[in-house]
Parts: C-alpha cells; sequence; structure tokens
C-alpha cells in the first residue's frame, strides 16, 4: 500500500500548465525529487502538502483524498511540510515558532507540547539557541528551524522543499542522520536540485523536467543507465554529450553510448542525470 | 591561592551540615575558587526540577497583552496562542488604527457634514483591513507552512476576525460617541455587511484583494450617496448582503484561509 | 571551556551553556544556601532566580574575580528577598552553629585561615555570624541586618566589636 499514489496529476496556473500527468506510487522510505528550476518540484510538493489544490487527476495521500475537507484534515494531522521559502513571524524566538505551529498541530496539551518542541529542536541542533530570536539567526540556522516545525509529532509523511539550501557540509551530514533515522518509519519526498543530496540521502528518485516525469525508480536503476556511457580523456571528446573538467585536470566525458576505444569508468549519479536531461531533445539545460 | 583540595570527608560533612561553622565557610571559600572541587560536591536531590523551571522561564513565550485578553474571555490557551498571534495584533496595525481613529473622530467633531461623512467612510473599513490582514500572505510570512497545518482554516479566521472586533471595536465605539448624529451608530450597519461580505470573498481570491474591493465599492457609494449611504432602505440592503454573504461563507467555508491562488 | 568563556556564552544566550554552568554550580550553591536556610522549597525557589537573574545580568559580568563569586553574591540576595517574604522564618543563630570542629578541620583551617581560624572560633555565636555574612559572604551591614533580623546597628557594633577581638587574637598569635 504506497504512501503516495498520483494519478494523471495535472496543475495550471492560467495558461501555463506547471505540471501535467503525473502518476507515481511513493512508499516509505526517502524518494528524491529531482530537476531543474521550473520544473514543477514545487508545485507538486504542494499539492502533496494539500496546500494547493491539483487542476485535474486524483491523488491518495495516506489513504485519503485531499480534495474532501474531512479528509484533508486527516492528511494533515500526519504531514510534516516545509516549504521552500519560509517566512517567520517578527518578534518570535525559536522556541516560540516552534511552539506555535506546534498548536496548529493540535499539541494543546501544553507541557507534552513543550516536551515535543523540544525534541525536534534538538533534533536539528538548535536546543541551544531556543531563546534567540529569529532575526538573530543565520540562513541555515533559520532553514533547520523550519525544518524542525516539519518533524512535529512525527508525521508519517514528510515533504522537504530544498531542505539543503543555505546548509554547510558539516550540517549536511547531520540532515542526511536525521533523515535516515526519520525514514526508517515515515515516507520522505524532498526536492533539490543537487544530485549529490540524492546520491547521499535517496533510495529513490523522481526526476521532473517541464512539468512531466522523465525518469521514476531506484537510484542505482537511474545510474545504471549510464553504464559505459562515461569516460575520462585529456581533452573534451568530440563525440561527447557533454565533457567538463574535473579536479584532477582530466575531463570526464558522457556520451550514449561511448566511443569504442575509450576505457569507460563507473557512472555516477551526476553523469545519469545528466545523460538523461542532455538526450532529452526538449528540456533546455537550467 | 592554595594548592591542596578538599578529602571527600570534610566534603561530606559540610553537605550533611554535620561540620562546624568555621570548617565549613573554609570548605566554602574554596570552593568559590578551586574548580576542581566543585564536581566533587554530591547535588542534592531536586536540581533537576529546578533546572526545568529555570529552563521552562527563560524559553517559553510569555502571552500577550491580546493573549491574556482572550484567555480571560473564556478562550483556550493554545486556541488564545493562534489567534493572538495574527499580524492584526501587531503594535504596528493597533498604531495605525489608533491614529486613523483619531482622524477620523477628529473630523467628525468638527461637525461640519464634510467631517461626518469621512467618518462614515473610514469607521466601516477598519474592521475590514483588520479581518484581511489576519491571514493574507503579504502580512503572514508563515502562511504556506500554516496551511500544512490540521487546525481549522475556518476557525483560526473567524476566531481572529472575532477576536479583532472584540479588541478594537470598544475603541471604534469610544470614537463614534464622539462624532455628533445618528451617523455614530448607523455606521455599524455597511460595517458588519463588509466584513462578512469580503470573508465571503476571500472564499475565492486573496483576502487583500477582498477587502481592497470592498473598500474601493464603499468608497463609491458614500462619495455618490454622502450621507444618504445609510439611509433607512439602504440599512436593509445592507442587512441583506450580511445575511447573503454569512449564507456564502457557511457554504465556501472550506475554501476559507487556504490557498487557492497562485503565490508567486 | 572555563567558567567565564560559559559566562560569555550565556551573554550570548546559549541555553546549552546556560545548562552547563547550572551543572557546574546549582550542586555547592544549593547546599551553602540550604546551610543557611532550612527550608528547601525556599532554597529551590532562591536558586531558580539566581539563575534566571544570572542569564539576565550574564552581559554585566566584566570578569571581575571568580563566576563562582558572582553567582554567590547573587544568590545570597535572592535567598534573602525571598526570606523576606516569609515572616515565619529566620536565620536563627544556632543554625550557624555546629558540633566542635574535628582535629582534620582544625587543620584545614589553619591551612585555609592561618591564625584567623582559631580566632574566629574564639568569637561569640553572634558575632561568627555577622562575621559569616558581612566577611565570608559578602553582603553590605544592611543585608546582613536584614537576614539576621537584627538593626543595621546591631550589625555594625557587633561587626566593630568582633574585629577588634581578632586583632587582638591576631596580634596574640603572631610571634
Amino acid at each position: 500500500m504506497s504512501a503516495v499514489r498520483l494519478t494523471g496529476v495535472g496543475k495550471s496556473f492560467g495558461r501555463s500548465p506547471a505540471l501535467s500527468d503525473i502518476s507515481v506510487a511513493l512508499g516509505s522510505g526517502v524518494t528524491g525529487l529531482l530537476g531543474p528550476n521550473g520544473a514543477g518540484k514545487t508545485t507538486l510538493l504542494r499539492i502533496l502538502a494539500t496546500v494547493l489544490a491539483p487542476s485535474r487527476g486524483t491523488i491518495s495521500v495516506l489513504g485519503h483524498d485531499p480534495a474532501d475537507p474531512v479528509a484533508r484534515t486527516a492528511v494533515r494531522r500526519c504531514l510534516g511540510y516545509l516549504p521552500q521559502e519560509i517566512g517567520f513571524p517578527s518578534g518570535f524566538t525559536v522556541f516560540g515558532f516552534v511552539d506555535y505551529l506546534a498548536v496548529l498541530k493540535e499539541h494543546s496539551a501544553s507541557e507534552a507540547r513543550h516536551a515535543e518542541v523540544r525534541r525536534v529542536l534538538e533534533l536539528v541542533d538548535l536546543a541551544s539557541l531556543s531563546t534567540k530570536k529569529i532575526r538573530a539567526l543565520s540562513g541555515g540556522q533559520r532553514r533547520r528551524l523550519a525544518l524542525a516545525q516539519a518533524l512535529l509529532g512525527a508525521p508519517s509523511l514528510l515533504l522537504l522543499d530544498e531542505p539543503t539550501t543555505g546548509l554547510d557540509p558539516e550540517q549536511r551530514v547531520a540532515l542526511r542522520s536525521v533523515l535516515a533515522e526519520v525514514a526508517r518509519t515515515c515516507t520522505v519526498v524532498l526536492s533539490t536540485h543537487q544530485t549529490e543530496d540524492v546520491a547521499a540521502l535517496c533510495e529513490r528518485v523522481v526526476i521532473l523536467d517541464a512539468g512531466r516525469v522523465c525518469f521514476d525508480g531506484d537510484v542505482p536503476e537511474l545510474v545504471a543507465r549510464a553504464a559505459g556511457c562515461v569516460w575520462l580523456g585529456d581533452a573534451p571528446h568530440p563525440d561527447a554529450l557533454a565533457s567538463w573538467r574535473t579536479g584532477t585536470g582530466r575531463y570526464r566525458n558522457l556520451g550514449d553510448p561511448a566511443p569504442p576505444d575509450v576505457e569507460t569508468v563507473a557512472p555516477s549519479l551526476e553523469d545519469a542525470y545528466l545523460l538523461l536531461r542532455r538526450a532529452q531533445p526538449q528540456a533546455q539545460p537550467a | 591561592m592554595t594548592t591542596w583540595h578538599l578529602d571527600d570527608d570534610a566534603l561530606t560533612r559540610w553537605v550533611e551540615g554535620t561540620d562546624g561553622a568555621i570548617a565549613g565557610a573554609s570548605v566554602e571559600q574554596h570552593l568559590l575558587t578551586c574548580a576542581d572541587c566543585r564536581p566533587k560536591v554530591a547535588a542534592p536531590p531536586g536540581l533537576d526540577a529546578v533546572w526545568a523551571r529555570i529552563r521552562d522561564d527563560l524559553e517559553l513565550p510569555r502571552p500577550t497583552r491580546v493573549e491574556r485578553a482572550l484567555i480571560a474571555l473564556g478562550l483556550d490557551a493554545s486556541d488564545a496562542r493562534v489567534v493572538a498571534v495574527s499580524p492584526s495584533f501587531r503594535g504596528a496595525w493597533l498604531m495605525g488604527l489608533a491614529l486613523l481613529l483619531a482622524f477620523a473622530a477628529a473630523a467628525g467633531t468638527w461637525g461640519t457634514n464634510r467631517g461626518q461623512l469621512l467618518f462614515l467612510l473610514i469607521a466601516p473599513l477598519v474592521p475590514v483591513a483588520g479581518v484581511a490582514l489576519g491571514y493574507d500572505p503579504e502580512t503572514d510570512p508563515a502562511l504556506e507552512a500554516e496551511c500544512a497545518t490540521p487546525w481549522s482554516r475556518f476557525r483560526l479566521v473567524l476566531l481572529r476576525s472575532l477576536a479583532l472586533l472584540i479588541t478594537g471595536l470598544p475603541v471604534v465605539l469610544g470614537v463614534a460617541t464622539l462624532v455628533p448624529g445618528s451617523i455614530s451608530v448607523l455606521w455599524l450597519a455597511p460595517a458588519a455587511a463588509l466584513t462578512v461580505v469580503v470573508l465571503a470573498l476571500s472564499t475565492w481570491v486573496a483576502p487583500l484583494v477582498a477587502s481592497a474591493g470592498s473598500a474601493a465599492l464603499w468608497v463609491l457609494v458614500v462619495s455618490s450617496l454622502g450621507r444618504g449611504a445609510v439611509d433607512d432602505d439602504l440599512l436593509g440592503v445592507y442587512a441583506g448582503c450580511a445575511v447573503a454573504a454569512a449564507v456564502v461563507l457557511g457554504l465556501r467555508r472550506s475554501h476559507l484561509g487556504e490557498l487557492p491562488w497562485d503565490p508567486r | 571551556m572555563t567558567d567565564a568563556e560559559l559566562l560569555a556564552r550565556v551573554a550570548d544566550g546559549d541555553l546549552g551553556a546556560m545548562r552547563s554552568l547550572y551543572d557546574q554550580h546549582a550542586p555547592w550553591l544549593a547546599v551553602r544556601l540550604r546551610r543557611r536556610c532550612n527550608d528547601a522549597d525556599l532554597v529551590a525557589d532562591a536558586l531558580q532566580d539566581t539563575f534566571v537573574a544570572a542569564w539576565n545580568s550574564a552581559k554585566g559580568f566584566r570578569g571581575e574575580g571568580d563566576v563562582a563569586a558572582w553567582l554567590w553574591g547573587i544568590a545570597v540576595r535572592r535567598l534573602i528577598t525571598r526570606l523576606r517574604s516569609r515572616k515565619d522564618l529566620a536565620v536563627a543563630d544556632s543554625v550557624l552553629e555546629r558540633t566542635t570542629p574535628a582535629a582534620e578541620d582544625l587543620v584545614l583551617l589553619s591551612v585555609e585561615y592561618g591564625d584567623l581560624g582559631s580566632a574566629l572560633r574564639r568569637l561569640s555565636p553572634e558575632m561568627r555570624s555577622v562575621v559569616q555574612a558581612v566577611v565570608l559572604d559578602g553582603l553590605t551591614t544592611r543585608e546582613c541586618a536584614q537576614l539576621l533580623r537584627v538593626p543595621e546597628n546591631t550589625v555594625k557594633t557587633r561587626l566593630h566589636r568582633a574585629k577588634a577581638h581578632l586583632r587582638t587574637s591576631l596580634a596574640e598569635a603572631t610571634p
């Protein structure tokens, strides 16, 4: 039984379609939503978060159809959502903001609620700063604060829109361990335009481009597509679809397939992603 | 600065209080300067409980005046929190409201026809603006995160509007008494109608858009009808509008407070 | 991390540093307060007040002296404030008097205070409690008067007499 199932979902703003014919099924574990800016990742997450209604198609989130208001509330009880851009009401402290969101998530008993607030602040390593005013926080700290509110109540579905933005490498590693812990019992969908995040965090990946799904499967499956298509050379190869200079000074080349007389190397997720994007004639690299 | 440290016996006797006052004083003076001996002191029971109280003191947000007022009126503490957080209760808004009303009152008390009309124009728009500010994305920065929570959006908007009326209405009524004539009371009818209409329209469009539209409509009415805007027959129209809008609001309540529009 | 560094972090709003400071200082502060006031709840309240006050005034700590001494200064004053609101409690002279000190204590004493220790022992309890409050706990004569529930002039007189006694004792002791 999939936690999330979309069938033929589409969303248009005015005449421009942001999403077209999305049909995916997601279960427990971490799924990455990969794609360039404007691909529709945020729109899709908003629809899953019941913040936006789709124009077409059917959705099932945790067994409910969010079109029905009662079911929508039931979904929201099991939901944690980190928007791409979150603003903070002025004058709030770190603790105060998470506490406020906790009330909105129906944690009405104050003692239990305060304990829960402290728990999620501990998870994102903001417990020491709980009395600080939000305006005194750095960008990365604000992002962690926004993540903390999404983790309230141990949701069954966690939707994270670009959670790694503004985090330094150390914090990304910390985020990975938090998500790894959380993902054992719930469904996590995170959107990003960085393949390293997907490689490090996700078991499954859905690639969006211009509002359509161009890949939906396991990460190893995606990587395998680029097998035999990546090779190193001392210069950009004329037959390559893409090539770039690596840190060692050599050039990494991508081609489908690789020319016969080169020595191929094991592909990375980034290689597979680029290959997919370059291979699409209508896809415009960001 | 001595180089000796307290032995366990001395410390134990000090903790238990079985040593002499002077020996105790000696221990105490030593502890003031020696960080190595301080961890040796056995913590008396209850220190964790005291820490919990300290932490609560430092961390927990203090209820604002509006929150306390709402709780006094019988609202649940957590409900009062979500209601009072609204931008409508921010200092800036309240101050703007006070200034606006002062202006309107001054205009009204000057007694001239113009002054009274000015009051009639402004006073009904005050609750309209306040209601809109309660939950518009322009004024509520965390709206997207809030929309994904199970707390009833409809209940939130209604409670915030109600709370705004409760806090703002005494002020407005006080100001109204300064205005001579029946205008000081009659403005309530269009005010009520406009407020309900804005709420009903907000189930379709953004609250600020709904408020702006309604405000524009009211300005049109007052500028064309003048004092006739509160004639007896029109009062009936306002009542009818209010009822109709309330019905629409009831039918479309699941759309209130949601994000039907494209935020970008 | 030193206390001064911890306090600097506390001044910056670091609750984790506050917890560390509490873990290190609350035990001895609690015992020291308890030795002056029998009411455990009052001591707990005073301890709470102390650390909340420390949080609020951490920025004002200019590094003069030890953090421990600074904390004690806050703590003892908070205790007095709490005591003042409870008319039924008093810090009796007898509370400050315990069993006769053991031989080891005398050794400690002489190392810590030298001859002052034995000189203090020879004072009467009333004078000793005043010396303890003003000299050892760092209270003003006014605060000491509030603590011991005696007029301020009495405190000053006792202190004057105590110092005279001590001077005499020390003069005798010095070879």
